[in-house]
This record gives structure tokens, sequence and C-alpha cells, in this order.
């Protein structure tokens, strides 16, 4: 892309630009090819980059969580969930219990592996998610604590 | 003035790929949607006919149980919310991506489905 740009100086003719916004000549006169605006860059991080100390330590947090979880979900993997049902929901069931227990690591490796060129707070964000989401709830529910 | 920007296109071998995991995963997370509509069927009936049968009994009346309608119906919308975020978050995505963040959403919406199936009874307890 080629830009018209002018010296302040008004040292370029304006006469065959197509619209005029005055005098080039005028000491008030404002020429926004030496005016760039600032813009935040939201763009996405490089991949090869490494992480920062506070990242490492974020994903780390919710390694050791999901790690748990993982632990949790196959403790509760003998839970019966459905019963007098035909066949193919009960291979469908067994395949969510399955899917279940390899669910929190396989969060966390996508999250990295396909969140690479995102930014880390966006990370974080879908590990939160994903701690929420991927709770082992039957892991309290049947068991009795105290 | 602008020069050509090179148009990005899809091949084939990656579009195909991608049509076959979105219909694989649609059909499996379809499946989820079926049972839990089947759920809030027989539960809803199972519900009725406690409280029809505790209506003929004297003083049953306060056992009656209400169905757990926003429960069955998070049941339902489990599946359908899962399969849009991940085609959301896929849209530009790589293949292998895509095959990945679906199964991660399909697992992911099949440990909240085991959560419901066994809370939701225990809200019951009959």
């Amino acid at each position: 892309m080629t830009t018209a740009a002018s010296p302040p100086d008004g040292s370029v003719d304006h006469d065959d630009d197509a619209l005029s916004w005055g005098d080039a000549d005028d000491a008030t006169h404002v020429d926004a090819a030496h005016n760039p605006v600032a813009v935040k860059d939201r763009g996405e991080r490089d991949p090869e980059a490494p992480e920062t100390s506070g990242a490492l330590v974020g994903f780390g947090v919710f390694g050791g969580l999901y790690l748990l979880y993982t632990v949790a979900w196959l403790l509760t993997a003998s839970t019966s969930y459905v019963s007098g049902v035909d066949t193919l929901l009960t291979v469908f069931v067994e395949v969510l219990r399955f899917l279940s227990i390899v669910a929190p690591a396989l969060w966390f490796t996508v999250v990295l592996w396909a969140g690479r060129a995102s930014r880390t707070r966006s990370r974080l964000l879908w590990m939160l998610l994903g701690a929420v989401v991927l709770f082992p709830w039957p892991f309290l529910m049947t068991r009795s604590f105290g | 003035m602008t020069a050509a920007t090179p148009t990005a296109r899809r091949t084939p071998g990656p579009l195909v790929g991608r049509i076959v995991v979105l219909v694989v995963f649609a059909a499996l997370f379809a499946y989820m949607t079926v049972q839990s509509i089947g759920n809030l069927v027989t539960v809803s009936q199972s519900v009725q006919a406690f409280n029809a049968f505790l209506e003929t009994t004297s003083g049953g009346g306060s056992l009656a149980r209400s169905t757990p309608w926003v429960w069955l119906v998070l049941d339902i919308a489990i599946a359908p919310v899962a399969f849009a975020v991940a085609w959301w978050t896929t849209r530009r995505a790589r293949l292998a991506v895509t095959a990945g963040v679906f199964l991660v959403a399909f697992a992911a919406a099949g440990a909240l489905w085991l959560d419901l199936q066994l809370f939701v009874p225990r809200l019951l307890d009959f």
C-alpha cells in the first residue's frame, strides 16, 4: 500500500488529492499522515515465544487441579449412572465414563496446543472454564465425608 | 492502492475432513440430546405417577414431589451448547485442532451429562 505521505511543511503539492482538508500551509493544519493513531496491539502471540513465569505458574496450578480431577473421576469409575437400558445406551455411557476420566487431561492439552497462539489470559480463562465444567461431582455425591 | 491480497481458499481435503468431524460429533451430540429428552419425559411421568399414587393414600400428599424441570432442561441443553461452542471456537481452525476441540467438547458434555444422570434421581428419592 502506498501512502500519500506529505511532510508537515507542505512541500508536497496537495492539488492532486481527491479531497482537500484545508490549506496545508496554514500553521494550524494537521496532516494525518504525520499523526499516526496509536493502536493497541491485540494480535496473536508468537507461538514460538517462551511462556512467562506467571503463565507457567498458572498452567501448573490448573495442571495439578486437573490431575486431582482425573483421580476423582477414576475413583468413581464404577458408579452406576443408568440401569435397565438398551445396549446402545449402555455402550454410550461406557464411552462417556471413559471420556470423563480423560477429559481433564484432554482439556489441558488442547487448550495449550490449540491455543498456543492465543494470549495467556484467554488460555487461563479456558482452563478456568474447564475447572468448572469438569468438576467431579459424582465423587462428592457418592461419598460421605466427615 | 492496496495490493491484491491472495484469496485464502480451503483445500478440498481439510474441508471434507471438517465436514466429517462435524457430522460425526453432531450425531453423537444429537444422541445425547435425544436421551436427555427421554429423561425429561420419563422423569416427569414418574413424578406424576408417584404423586397420583400419593393422592390415593391418606396423608400421602405431603410426600408429593415436584419435577426438577431446571435440571432436566439443563440436561437437554448441554449437548447443543457444547456443539455450538466447539463449532464457534474452530471456525478458522485446522482440521486436527477442530477434531481435538470437538473431542474435548464431547468429553466435557459427557462429564456434565453423567453428573446430571446421578444428581436428578437423588433429587426425587422416591
